[in-house]
């Protein structure tokens, strides 16, 4: 368990506690306005001091906690369950079906996400189940593609050959035989997606088109820092920390996880 | 003596590859018959269509791979049959055995494999009996402890008790036809010879039909009632086991048995012949490395019949 000893994993645990408890680890209410203790620094009372509307800082980053991360790992989880199962069809029959998933999978490729993403919450308007929906068309390609290499290597395994000569049914040999020989690098894979996932959808509420007020963001605390980085720079910074930190440390175990491999 | 009925029936099988250097024909004419219990042999050299036979017979060829010929198992025309029928004649009916231990999932324990073939051809079975079935096919194949067997996974296991759990798998829905492909290839004269008692065992005890594929003659001559020595994708002397590796009367055969280990891997005289005889389409294949005919005119690639049962495809062989 040397993977308890790294910083990073232990702030990411830090962070699925804060997701699951919410609220109850918040000392304020962040929804609570104070209008008289409007951008007040950083107190005893306000650790992170208060926004615009004098809600406290420290309360709303914890509250968002959730609502990032969620929004994140149920975006990434759709698109490598949608992906994986993709991929190792097409891998597996080959033939017409997989040149079929194959050049939709490039179609969508050649797609700029981000821009396809913008256009559609322009058009379907903002809101976490748009959010996702948008991010999840077209960020399924990637883990399609892995699975799709991975498994043209597992299927000529030797064992793979043997489960087809007795006689077993295709979608028992790639639940049993092949998903369990390639889950791994799709894990590491899905652990340096959540945080590409995680500045994807915070520049999407920085932008204004994703989560929207009053829900807490963090991206979207960015974006409304940013009007008073001059007078309360806080406002920018913290927000602006957690999110670093946040994806730092999902690309980190991911990189460890995939030198553990070996 | 002609009472038992045939069943794997294979007729003038071709098989060509189309690749990118040319058209590789790998099999090219090949017919035998394999009755009921009885045990085939094909020997012959790598690389002389051993395997793609092995894998015609149960539809198992690349999409590149043309064939052309007639492969009757049990009434049904292996070569015809889709996806959906050859699955239900895997296992049940034709078992395939494996030549190498890898072909066990390192996640699944014994018993998951035997389960899960017993699952889908037998679905009408219950958890409990599935177990008991198991259970009982380990220890009938000299398992000492089955039921720890049952629970234990590959790596747990010796290459020789791995191999006689493939053999277990292989027997499990108790096939008419089980085709070996080398199952001796690759392990230790002891294990080799563990390995080989369990085969006779089992030919003694069970009416199991088999086509060995293998290039050791010692085998082939303790396992199999009749063999068939194949050169370049053709037959090249066909008969019963013991006569021909015996009393062989074409000279590739002497040449093979000569270049076993034991007596002393005489391998071909003149070492620096090509190895690829001149492709005659109707010439004898042979005909360039025979120590007889190397130096006449291409001659025909004919049949003479020694007796009844044994044939030679050689001009030379006194009929």
């Amino acid at each position: 368990m040397t993977l308890l000893k790294k910083p990073y994993v232990l702030f990411l645990l830090l962070l699925m506690v804060l997701a699951v408890g919410g609220d109850s680890f918040a000392p304020n209410d962040p929804f609570q306005t104070h209008i008289d203790q409007r951008l007040s620094p950083p107190s005893v009372d306000y650790l992170f001091g208060t926004d615009e509307l004098g809600r406290c800082m420290f309360s709303r980053l914890i509250y968002s906690v959730r609502i990032s991360l969620g929004l994140a790992a149920s975006i990434l989880v759709i698109c490598l369950v949608t992906g994986t199962c993709i991929g190792m069809v097409s891998g597996y029959f080959g033939g017409l079906i997989d040149e079929i998933l194959m050049r939709a999978t490039d179609m969508i490729m050649a797609l700029p996400s981000f821009i396809v993403a913008m256009v559609l919450i322009g058009a379907l308007g903002a809101g976490l189940g748009n959010m996702i929906f948008v991010f999840a068309l077209t960020g399924w390609t990637r883990y399609a593609r892995l699975t799709r290499s991975l498994v043209i290597n597992i299927r000529n395994e030797n064992y793979v050959v043997t489960a087809r000569l007795t006689g077993l049914q295709s979608f028992y040999i790639l639940r049993k035989y092949i998903l369990p020989a390639i889950v791994r690098p799709l894990i590491v894979l899905g652990t340096l997606g959540m945080g590409m996932m995680i500045l994807m959808t915070s520049s999407m509420s920085f932008l204004g088109l994703g989560i929207t007020e009053p829900t807490p963001d963090w991206g979207a605390m960015l974006s409304n820092g940013t009007t008073y980085i001059r007078t309360a720079a806080y406002l920018a910074i913290f927000p602006g920390i957690l999110i670093c930190l946040t994806v730092l440390s999902f690309n980190l175990l991911g990189e460890e996880l995939k030198g553990e491999k070996k | 003596m002609k009472k038992k009925s045939v069943i794997l029936d294979v007729e003038k099988l071709f098989v060509c590859f189309h690749t990118p250097d040319g058209l590789v024909r790998a099999v090219r004419g090949i017919s035998f018959r394999v009755e009921k219990g009885e045990v085939f042999a094909i020997a012959g050299e790598s690389g002389a269509g051993k395997s793609v036979i092995c894998r015609s017979i149960v539809n198992r060829l690349e999409a590149s791979a043309s064939i052309s010929g007639k492969i009757r198992f049990d009434g049904h025309r292996m070569l015809e049959l889709e996806e959906n029928a050859l699955r239900k004649i895997y296992a049940r009916e034709i078992a395939v055995l494996p030549q190498h231990a890898t072909a066990l999932n390192p996640l699944l324990t014994i018993g998951e494999h035997l389960s899960e073939t017993f699952r889908a051809h037998f679905p009408e079975l219950k958890k409990r009996e599935i177990r008991e079935r198991s259970i009982h096919l380990l220890d009938t194949f000299g398992f000492r402890d089955p039921a720890g067997i049952f629970r234990t996974h590959p790596y747990q296991l010796s290459g020789g008790m791995k191999q006689r759990a493939l053999l277990s798998l292989a027997y499990c829905c108790d096939p008419v036809l089980v085709i070996a492909d080398e199952p001796t290839k690759g392990l230790d004269p002891v294990l080799k010879d563990e390995l080989l008692e369990t085969l006779l065992e089992i030919k003694a005890t069970r009416d199991t039909a088999m086509v060995l594929i293998t290039h050791d003659l010692k085998v082939a001559h303790r396992l199999a009632d009749r063999i068939g020595i194949i050169y370049k994708g053709r037959f090249m002397e066909k008969g019963p086991c013991r006569q021909v590796l015996e009393k062989g009367a074409h000279p590739y055969t002497s040449m093979l048995i000569n270049a076993m280990p034991e007596n002393g891997m005489a391998a071909d005289e003149d070492m620096s012949l090509p190895a690829t005889a001149p492709d005659e389409k109707n010439g004898c294949p042979f005909q360039g490395r025979c120590h007889r005919g190397r130096g006449e005119t291409p001659h025909l690639y004919e049949a003479k019949n020694i007796n009844s049962n044994h044939t030679v495809w050689c001009k030379y062989a006194d009929s």
